[in-house]
């Protein structure tokens, strides 16, 4: 059902397709067509539907318009052109939809310049997003636009309006656009299924063209676009711009090299290729990151303000839009970016593209890279400069990988349960379903085609307020559902308004005020997600100065200034990215094979010694490898250092655990490199098995390339090797359910699920609910919800975002089985300080805690310990 | 846990027994919360009510009380006696007559309007404070009319929270139990309510306080904090040594 078209048509054979008067304005326009055109055309004239992913600049847009545009026109020549939707365009991105507009409005204008085509009634275009005016909403819908300019939450809207949805009974075209970024969230699981909707309200189904960045596995985007039971053609002009790319280490030593020595090679380096080039775009993993490089850019090299500039989702409207009218004219030098420019905006002509830092995966390094290079037959060039081995090696086999076209796969929320309910109540608004049938559509929509009966069912019920006692069912139903005849419609005066003011999947965020403890005074705002991470005495920096940890409530942090400490927690701590699994498998079979070169080469005495000459083999291995020359020198440093200090060195076939002290405390690292979202089940799974063993609480630290448990005292290899073999014969669900139960995480998710899922309202008779207040009511919620049914929908969503979006239970269980088969081994050893490629976890991983199971015994050790600090406390008095 | 020949803190729940009055005492119940969620839109099920019937079954059975001594903050909304606050409060009424233990209740400030509920029942209400046996028992948000051996009261929702080395911390419902600046005894009692999970005492500074029991005829630094933990209390030593305490 889902085919790859191989063969580009002819450009004869794709002109064909067109109207004269199309053909030959197209002809004069653009003089020929881009490889994504070259498949588009025919097919989608062939009314197929169609996956089509290119690389930035190559016409990706207009392959899907011109064909539609065309239909369009031959409708206008033959007068039957009405007001009404033919073409649906939807995007993720507000500001996109005002770039779309202007370039199709022109393209359409110049085109109706022909003289055949002056007297006949014209492509009309609308847009409609939240900001809408009412008096452009009315137009709408008097005269409805041929084609219609949306995002999906507007979408979701209008299908609600029995009247507007009159308005696409003749729509043909759907065009989803952005695919990369919905396909990976619950708003494109929305979006989905509110297609399947669109097609059951107006009895037909219509043309679905999906257009996308660089995306993997292709054959599931298709299915995502169409869904489970329709056809489509996947057209993949993603490889048809070159890319030319590199890591560079701005250094020969990245170790014993200070910092500001690092940062100053860094940013020469980037001077350098700034003056060479006409536009350079910067990419930086963080907002602090990219006002740090615009800073240091201005200061050292004396760029003035036209020339650098920062892009990022925290300016205003109108700093973005002037930052990008300044690269569409070519008067800035170089723009510098978080994420915003990673997407679809016309960014004009970008010479060379520099990353900061790894970018975790192969499809968004391609991707940022792919924004460079004007034309479909320019060269994409990129930069990665790294400041760490881990990230060398990493960067290493990133870009390896991407040269070789192989990608890691995005991931989809399955089944989310919460937009489920959105869309139950919105289908109960609008007529009485037979609830079988309700639930055939939903399944059609490829996010929810697994969809569980008895889950959908307990939607149905927790919406129909049949949780709640029988008297009170009618403030709390949203829906009615009758058992017997199996129908559901709306229920209750207020449901259509709830639908329209609470739809939507992004939640929101609370800011939370940071004040000086023990004062009323206030020195700005954290995001919430930060606030998580943060423990009692961590040093963190605001607003310029630094500040030390105490303890928060549920919208406030309390903090003390500490002026001259250094901070442990770095400002993007709660922005980072997590590696993707397959390039962490990538890069362990990397270490593999390298280390097995080392292994089989004489062993030198070693010394740590800059000027070591590198192997001819090592270099003869490595240079194939896209980096410069600092980067091969201090790859086979790193690796060599690890396999004389541990002898092994770990990789995707071996986990390593080294069991050493630091910090008087006992670690034992595993060194499992499969990224932080494996890594986070993995040792929540490990360290809740080892504290009931041992009946101790066990401190985590983790990140992409491993994780420790941290404990008082040092632990067996006997009980290391039950512990593992206990994980492989459990339901690690079921472990890391118990594990997060009482934590920050489930109760934010929690909040966000019940948003989503009405359980908790953002805005009630008009009124915005205070997100402070929406926290108070989730958290009492939940500790109700809890008690009362643990597979409660949206409860049962709360964890599942947590096992499947945050974590990676998925591939967490994939490794158990493959160490109970013996397809990864491990291995315990035993040093006396760290090992090198444990340095950058023992010092900036992630920490948890995981407690001891039994509460009762928990609070008596915590009474124990705190008699013993306050006799501890009177001794040291007296 | 016995605290005093007179006072049991019955373990593992947020209930005193008195024994030479023979009575339990609970404070801050709270009912009706859940109805002024609902009508702000969250939909919470309702469970505080039989949360804390459970508690007053229990302590019943243990103990063989004949009386029930609610020392304030019954319902929760300040302004009105809303219908499901009538529900849930005519409910518990009925629960204590099935029980056949005479029910008290002491206003407190979430209490206006409580007294509409003596035209359905019949039920004594107290306006300021109950003195028996040199036990006075009042709310707490007003300074006491005279001077008892033992005070008794609510008001303040106190809890404690201990913070660990690793970084996270624990929260716990605790009794405060001590002297008075006049060599009095003085018992607060933690909020009954499943959805008040307290203020943590050992972190706010005197002036944040909230009962003036708490400000101005006592050192809340020399109370001890007995802490509820699953079926059992333990007590985890005065206020002043749990400041800034990180174990």
């Amino acid at each position: 059902m889902i085919k790859v078209l191989n063969k580009q048509y002819s450009d004869k054979e794709s002109l064909k397709t067109l109207n004269p008067i199309v053909k030959n304005w197209f002809i004069s326009k653009f003089k020929e067509l881009t490889p994504p055109q070259k498949f588009s055309f025919k097919t989608i004239k062939d009314k197929k539907n169609v996956l089509i992913t290119a690389p930035t600049g190559s016409g990706k847009t207009l392959s899907a318009f011109i064909p539609i545009i065309n239909k369009l026109v031959e409708l206008s020549i033959n007068d039957v052109l009405n007001d009404e939707i033919k073409c649906l365009y939807i995007s993720p991105l507000r500001a996109l939809n005002n770039d779309i507009y202007k370039n199709l409005v022109l393209p359409i204008e110049d085109l109706y310049k022909t003289p055949e085509l002056a007297e006949k009634k014209k492509i009309t275009i609308g847009v409609r997003t939240g900001d809408t005016p009412q008096n452009e909403r009315r137009k709408q819908f008097v005269h409805p636009p041929s084609i219609f300019v949306t995002t999906p939450e507007s979408l979701a809207i209008m299908l609600n309006s029995p009247k507007f949805i009159q308005k696409f009974v003749n729509l043909e075209y759907v065009i989803v656009d952005e695919l990369h970024e919905l396909a990976n969230s619950k708003r494109g699981s929305h979006l989905v299924v509110s297609l399947e909707r669109l097609s059951d309200s107006i009895k037909h189904d219509f043309v679905r063209i999906g257009l996308s960045a660089t995306i993997y596995p292709l054959d599931k985007a298709a299915r995502f676009l169409v869904g489970t039971k329709r056809s489509c053609v996947v057209i993949d002009a993603s490889w048809s711009k070159k890319i030319n790319a590199k890591v560079i280490s701005p250094v020969r030593d990245l170790i014993y090299t200070n910092e500001s020595e690092i940062d100053t090679a860094m940013y020469n380096i980037i001077d350098n290729i700034v003056r060479k080039k006409r536009t350079t775009l910067i990419f930086t993993n963080t907002r602090s990151g990219t006002e740090r490089l615009v800073f240091n850019l201005k200061k050292r090299f004396g760029y003035k303000d036209e020339e650098v500039s920062a892009h990022h989702g925290s300016l205003s409207r109108e700093e973005r839009f002037s930052v990008e009218e300044n690269l569409k004219n070519g008067k800035l030098r170089c723009v510098v970016s978080s994420t915003s420019l990673e997407l679809g905006i016309d960014i004009g002509s970008i010479d060379n593209v520099i990353q900061i830092n790894s970018p975790k995966s192969i499809t968004r390094a391609l991707q940022r890279i792919g924004r460079s290079g004007h034309g479909f037959k320019d060269t994409a060039n990129g930069d990665l400069i790294i400041n760490n081995r881990d990230d060398l090696i990493e960067c290493t086999v990133m870009l390896y990988d991407g040269l070789k076209r192989k990608l890691d796969s995005f991931t989809m929320p399955e089944n989310p349960l919460d937009v489920l309910a959105q869309h139950i109540v919105g289908m109960g608004l609008n007529k009485i379903w037979d609830a079988k049938d309700a639930y055939n559509l939903i399944k059609k929509a490829y996010p929810f085609r697994n969809l569980d009966k008895k889950d959908f069912l307990g939607l149905i019920k927790y919406l129909a307020g049949e949780y709640v006692s029988l008297r009170e069912r009618s403030v709390y139903g949203k829906i009615w559902f009758d058992n017997t005849s199996n129908k559901f419609g709306k229920r209750g005066r207020l449901t259509r308004l709830i639908y329209y003011t609470n739809i939507g999947t992004i939640p929101d965020e609370v800011a939370i005020n940071v004040y000086i403890w023990g004062t009323k005074k206030k020195i700005g705002n954290i995001e919430e997600e930060f606030l998580e991470k943060l423990k009692k005495g961590d040093v963190f920096v605001l607003g310029g100065k630094v500040y030390k940890f105490q303890r928060s409530s549920a919208a406030d942090c309390f903090v003390l200034p500490a002026n001259g400490e250094k901070p442990n927690i770095p400002p993007w701590f709660s922005e980072q990215l997590p590696l993707s699994y397959e390039l962490a498998v990538d890069i362990g079979k990397f270490r593999r094979e390298f280390s097995s070169l080392i292994n089989n080469m004489p062993k030198e005495k070693f010394v740590y010694n800059n000027q070591k000459e590198v192997p001819k083999k090592v270099k003869e291995y490595l240079i194939s490898m896209p980096t410069d020359k600092n980067s091969i020198a201090s790859i086979y440093e790193y690796m060599i250092e690890q396999t004389y200090f541990t002898g092994k060195v770990p990789s995707d076939k071996l986990i390593l655990i080294e069991k050493t002290k630091y910090n008087d405390k006992e670690y034992t690292i595993f060194h499992s490199l499969f990224g932080r979202r494996v890594n986070d089940a993995l040792s929540r799974v490990f360290a809740f098995i080892l504290s009931d063993k041992i009946g101790e609480e066990i401190e985590l630290v983790i990140n992409d390339n491993g994780f420790a448990l941290i404990s008082n005292k040092k632990i067996a290899d006997n009980t290391i090797k039950s512990v593992i073999s206990s994980a492989c014969n459990q339901d690690i669900r079921k472990i890391i359910k118990e594990n997060i139960k009482r934590t920050e995480i489930l109760r934010r998710r929690f909040r966000h699920a019940a948003a989503r899922g009405l359980m908790i309202l953002r805005n009630y008779k008009g009124h915005r609910i205070r997100v402070e207040r929406q926290q108070i009511n989730a958290q009492a919620l939940l500790r109700i919800i809890s008690e009362m049914d643990e597979n409660f929908p949206i409860l049962k969503e709360a964890y599942r975002e947590i096992e499947e979006d945050v974590m990676d239970i998925v591939n967490a269980s994939g490794i158990l089985r493959g160490i109970k088969d013996k397809k990864i081994k491990y291995s315990i050893i035993e040093t006396p300080i760290p090992s090198p490629f444990s340095h950058n976890l023992v010092t900036i991983g992630e920490t948890d805690v995981i407690s001891i199971k039994n509460k009762k015994e928990y609070v008596r050790q915590l009474h124990r310990l705190v008699m013993e600090k306050i006799s501890e406390k009177q001794n040291a008095n007296k | 846990m016995q605290i005093n020949e007179f006072i049991e803190l019955i373990e593992g729940m947020p209930a005193a027994y008195i024994k030479p009055l023979n009575s339990i005492i609970i404070s801050d119940t709270h009912l009706g919360y859940e109805g002024q969620m609902s009508v702000s839109g969250t939909l919470i099920p309702n469970r505080n009510l039989s949360f804390i019937e459970d508690i007053i079954e229990k302590a019943v059975i243990i103990t063989g009380a004949n009386r029930l001594i609610i020392t304030g903050d019954l319902k929760n909304d300040f302004s009105d006696l809303k219908y499901y606050e009538r529900k849930e409060v005519g409910e518990l009424i009925e629960f204590c007559e099935k029980l056949s233990i005479k029910l008290i209740l002491i206003k407190g400030n979430h209490d206006n309007y409580l007294d509409r509920i003596k035209n359905s029942y019949n039920v004594e209400i107290i306006k300021d404070y109950l003195l028996e046996k040199g036990f006075y028992i009042t709310h707490g948000d007003e300074l006491p009319k005279c001077s008892a051996d033992t005070y008794i009261i609510g008001h303040e929702h106190p809890s404690i929270v201990i913070y660990r080395q690793v970084g996270n911390g624990e929260k716990m419902k605790a009794f405060l139990y001590g002297d008075t600046k006049d060599g009095n005894k003085l018992l607060v009692l933690p909020a009954c309510s499943m959805f008040a999970p307290g203020s943590n005492i050992n972190e706010e500074g005197k002036d944040e306080l909230l009962s003036p029991f708490l400000k101005e005829i006592c050192d809340v630094d020399n109370l001890n904090a007995i802490c509820i933990s699953e079926n059992e209390n333990l007590n985890f030593g005065k206020i002043k040594d749990l400041r800034n305490i990180i174990v």
